[in-house]
This record gives structure tokens, C-alpha cells and sequence, in this order.
């Protein structure tokens, strides 16, 4: 019983390896990683991270 | 690859490739804006309208809840969205193939603790409903109520996730219709009790204005840090970074702030900011009805969300990497059902202390990877370093530990507990000026690029360029 479920997990860690290998072959290419930021969403970042936030405390701290 | 590898890619901490990232821009913010919005508004609320008014605590909250996700997005955000993996694979570059575990350790202590919080929220509100309406049995209190709520809500989040991301997906479609009902409550406060709301006197201002504002900065900043440990998992479900910021930025950061002006409202006009219980004083039972109905689906969609990110992030585990779904759920949903049952009251009672040490720790983390990804690396992660828990990997540093994270981090949070005590509000030095987390972060970011160039770098550790 106890060799079983031994060759049951070195089965599945070899198939999780193998998964992860090609996950990770294909992610190296490039061809299956995600887009970076591009400008637009900068754009959007720096109105809202940064432009709106800034107004709020100007105004909140001149009300202080 | 094969189909049944799909299925299960979004249950595991594998990186995602484009095909299976399939959430475009509306069902990203959907599933955001469902995870966002929960009755912590109402404890964000309350805290805030202790030391501001209505305006003004409605201004400080947005300032803080935006400049929080700008800076969770900017640590977290890059490598999630380029390599398809959650928010605590991508601390191996700083922290190394075991020094993760410290991120990993503080993203499920969060989790378990906010979930915890919005369950027994859920409990207390139903309790007391069913005390109103006369229909707990004699003899019964919240004592025995929570507790069995508790565990209720545990077995649907656990039910609903055994679908993985697309459970998130489909429940998030269906529940982010309470924003527009928290909308409405605050509809109501604002056009029955608006001049007891602009003329209401926080309990807790401080004789220093600018004192109070900066707090209510400081609230909303520390709050929105805690989606760090959320936002990994839900955006490496969107293929491209620009369909990612607006969503964050609007359907995270946004609800927060907006639906805690219910909070604010409460707590000055009502001095309450539980719906549940104002609303019936306002509306009588049946808006009752409507306002718990508002907690349940508010909150049920948070913890579905927020047990998904903690077992996506427990897969990083190599212990758990091999165990079924369903088992990871039970371990991720298990903490969360047992402080539910055993220590609602104390762990309810205990929430600002809990909310200061969310700032105290993500504040650092967060320097710290922004610094390591624009800074120090350029951009430049090697995907199979994350995944390659050998003693030469490029991300090992020494025994799969990098010193030069863990000082900046233990300096971050000196500093913060310097600027700011977590528990008794107690500030020092800048804080009136430039509230205590983003100093906080600044200097955890720099010491870190210091540090790492003198002797990490310098030693060929790291895989530094």
C-alpha cells in the first residue's frame, strides 16, 4: 500500500515537472508571455495613481 | 498540452500561458470591483469618520485607496501580468526559492484574517436581524448563531471555488450587482440625514487638522496595501497590461472609498456604521432585509476571491503543490471557519490593531519589489529562476534566502512602527506630512537597491544585470 502511494506521487511529481517544463519552455519564447504595460496603460496609471490622488490632498490639505 | 491541463492550470500556481488567460477588461473589473466591494467599507468607514467629516474623510479615502493601488499594482503587478503567476511566486526575484515563504506567510495571514472578519460581519448582521424580526428561538444568541453562520459560508466559498477561477468568474457576475445596492443605502443616508451629515463632529479629531486628514490618507493607503495578496491571482487571468491598470485601478481602488462613505455617513450621523442596523432605523425591517441581503452577497463574493488567491498562493508550497484542489480549499478555508467559531468577538474587537499591521508589512514589500523590478533589474526576470528551487538557481542567493530583503524589510517596518504605532495612533516625526506607509515604502525600496548593489550584486548573486 505504502509503495503505491509512493509510486503514485513520483508519477505526479514527474508529470507536474514535465507540465512546468513546457509551461515554462513556452514562456521563454516569449510567444506565450503576457503584454508589459504599454503607454496607454501608463497613461491611465499616472491619472489615476498618481494626477488624481495628488489633486485630492492639495485640496484636502489646503481645507486642513 | 492536454485539455485536462487547462482545466487545472488556474488551480495551480503554474505560471498561465495566453490561452488560458481569457478575462478581457469588463470581466477582470467585474471580478475586482465583486472582490473590493465588502462590509471591511464599512470598518474602513467607521475608522475614518472617528478623525474627518463626510467630505472630507470621502477625499482622504479615495487619495489613499488609489495611491495604495497604484503601488500594489506597480510591485505586484508586472511580472503577474507578464509570466501568467500570482502575487507570491513573483517575490522569489527579491526574496529568493525560500525566502518567499515570508510573503507567502503574510499573504495568508492577511487573507484569513479579513475573510474571518467578513464572515463573522456577515454572522453579526444576521444575528441581529433575526433578533429584530423575533425569529431567534428563546434561548439562542449570536453566541451560537455566528459560529454556524460561520462555517455555513465556509462550505458555499468552498462549494463555489471547487470550479476554480471560473467559479470566481460566474459568482463575481452575479453579486457585483450589490455595489449599485450600497449605492442606493448611500443614497438614502445622504438625502434623509444630510444636514446631520455635513454638521456631525468626528468623536476622535485631533486639535490638528492636517493630523486628521493625513490619517484618513494613512487609512485608505493601508487598507488598499492588503490587496497584494489578492491581486496576483485575479490578473494573471487578463492577458495584456493595458486591459489591467483601468480595471485595478477603477473596479479595486474605487469601490472602496465610495462605499465607505456608508461607513462615514453611519458612524457620524448614526454612530453605527453596520447598514444592517441603521438601515432599519432609517428604513424599518424590510430595509433591513435589503441591507443584510447587501452584506451576505458583499461578502460572499470577497471571501470566494480571497480563499482563491490563498490557495493559488499555498500551491507555491512544494508539500501542497501535489495535493488535489479540493484539499488545498480545505486548508485554505479551514483557519477562516475556525476563528469564525471559536474567536469572532475577540478577533472583531481587535480590527485596527489588525488593519496597522496590514501597512506595516505590505508597505515594504511592496518598495521592495518596485525597486527590484524598475530599478534594479530593468524588467528582467528569468521565469524558470521563480520555479527553480536548486542551490545554483539564479534566484537562490544564499541557502534560497536573500538578506538584503529581509533588512529592508525589518527597517520598513521599524520605520512605520516609528512613524505611526499600529495601536495607539501615536505619530512621530513626518507623519502629519507624509503619512506612514509611503515613507515606509520608500525607504524598504531604497535600502534594498543599496544594499543589493554593495553586496549582492557585487557577489554575483541574484542574477542581477
Amino acid at each position: 500500500m505504502g509503495q503505491c502511494i509512493q509510486v503514485l506521487v513520483n508519477q505526479m511529481s514527474k508529470q507536474i515537472s514535465s507540465e512546468l517544463d513546457m509551461r515554462l519552455r513556452a514562456l521563454e519564447s516569449g510567444s506565450q508571455q503576457g503584454e508589459d504595460l504599454d503607454a496607454h496603460g501608463w497613461f491611465w496609471l499616472v491619472v489615476l495613481g498618481v494626477l488624481i490622488p495628488a489633486l485630492l490632498l492639495a485640496i484636502g490639505w489646503w481645507w486642513a | 498540452m492536454t485539455t485536462e491541463s487547462n482545466f487545472a492550470a488556474d488551480r495551480s500556481a503554474w505560471p498561465l500561458l495566453l490561452k488560458e488567460r481569457t478575462w478581457g477588461q469588463w470581466r477582470l473589473g467585474v471580478a475586482l470591483a465583486t472582490a473590493a466591494a465588502a462590509t471591511w467599507c464599512y470598518l474602513i468607514g467607521e475608522y475614518t469618520g472617528y478623525y474627518l467629516g463626510f467630505i472630507q474623510g470621502g477625499l482622504a479615502l479615495t487619495a489613499g485607496s488609489m495611491i495604495g493601488m497604484l503601488l500594489v499594482l506597480l510591485a505586484a503587478g508586472p511580472t503577474c501580468i507578464r509570466f501568467g503567476i500570482d502575487s507570491v511566486a513573483s517575490t522569489k526575484p527579491q526574496f529568493g526559492t525560500r525566502g518567499w515563504v515570508i510573503p507567502a506567510v503574510l499573504q495568508w495571514v492577511s487573507i484569513v484574517g479579513w475573510n474571518s472578519l467578513l464572515l463573522i460581519f456577515f454572522a453579526k448582521s444576521l444575528t441581529q436581524l433575526l433578533n429584530v424580526l423575533g425569529w431567534l428561538p428563546s434561548g439562542v444568541s449570536g453566541r451560537q448563531i455566528v459560529p454556524m453562520v460561520t462555517l455555513l459560508a465556509c462550505l458555499v466559498v468552498y462549494a463555489v471555488l471547487l470550479r476554480g477561477a471560473k467559479g470566481v468568474s460566474r459568482l463575481s457576475n452575479i453579486l457585483v450587482l450589490h455595489v449599485f445596492v450600497g449605492l442606493w443605502m448611500l443614497y438614502l443616508l445622504v438625502t434623509h440625514r444630510w444636514q446631520d451629515l455635513i454638521t456631525a463632529q468626528p468623536a476622535l479629531a485631533r486639535p490638528d487638522p492636517l493630523w486628521n486628514y493625513t490619517t484618513g490618507v494613512e487609512i485608505g493607503i493601508s487598507s488598499l496595501l492588503a490587496w497584494w495578496a489578492y491581486l496576483g491571482a485575479m490578473i494573471r487571468m487578463a492577458p495584456h497590461g493595458r486591459t489591467v491598470v483601468v480595471p485595478v485601478m477603477l473596479g479595486m481602488g474605487a469601490p472602496v472609498p465610495l462605499l465607505s462613505l456608508i461607513g462615514i455617513a453611519g458612524v457620524l450621523v448614526l454612530k453605527v456604521s453596520d447598514p444592517s442596523e441603521w438601515l432599519r432605523t432609517v428604513g424599518g425591517p424590510l430595509y433591513a432585509v435589503v441591507a443584510l441581503g447587501f452584506v451576505a452577497a458583499a461578502n460572499l463574493g470577497t471571501a470566494v476571491a480571497g480563499i482563491y488567491s490563498s490557495a493559488v498562493g499555498l500551491r507555491n508550497f512544494s508539500a501542497l503543490e501535489r495535493l488535489s484542489w479540493s484539499t488545498v480549499l480545505v486548508i485554505a478555508v479551514f483557519p477562516v471557519a475556525l476563528v469564525g467559531m471559536l474567536i469572532p468577538d475577540l478577533f472583531f474587537a481587535r480590527f485596527g490593531a489588525f488593519l496597522a499591521m496590514i501597512g506595516v508589512a505590505f508597505a515594504p514589500l511592496c518598495g521592495i519589489q518596485i525597486a527590484d523590478y524598475f530599478v534594479l533589474r530593468r524588467g528582467r526576470i528569468d521565469i524558470r529562476g521563480i520555479f527553480d528551487h536548486e542551490h545554483k538557481g539564479p534566484y537562490a542567493f544564499w541557502y534560497g534566502v536573500n538578506p538584503a530583503a529581509l533588512i529592508s524589510m525589518l527597517a520598513g517596518c521599524g520605520l512605520y512602527v516609528y512613524l505611526l504605532n499600529p495601536l495607539t495612533y501615536e505619530s512621530h516625526g513626518s507623519y502629519r506630512w507624509l503619512t506612514a506607509s509611503l515613507p515606509t515604502a520608500l525607504l524598504a525600496g531604497s535600502l534594498f537597491v543599496v544594499l543589493t548593489r554593495l553586496f549582492v550584486a557585487a557577489r554575483g548573486r541574484g542574477d542581477y544585470p
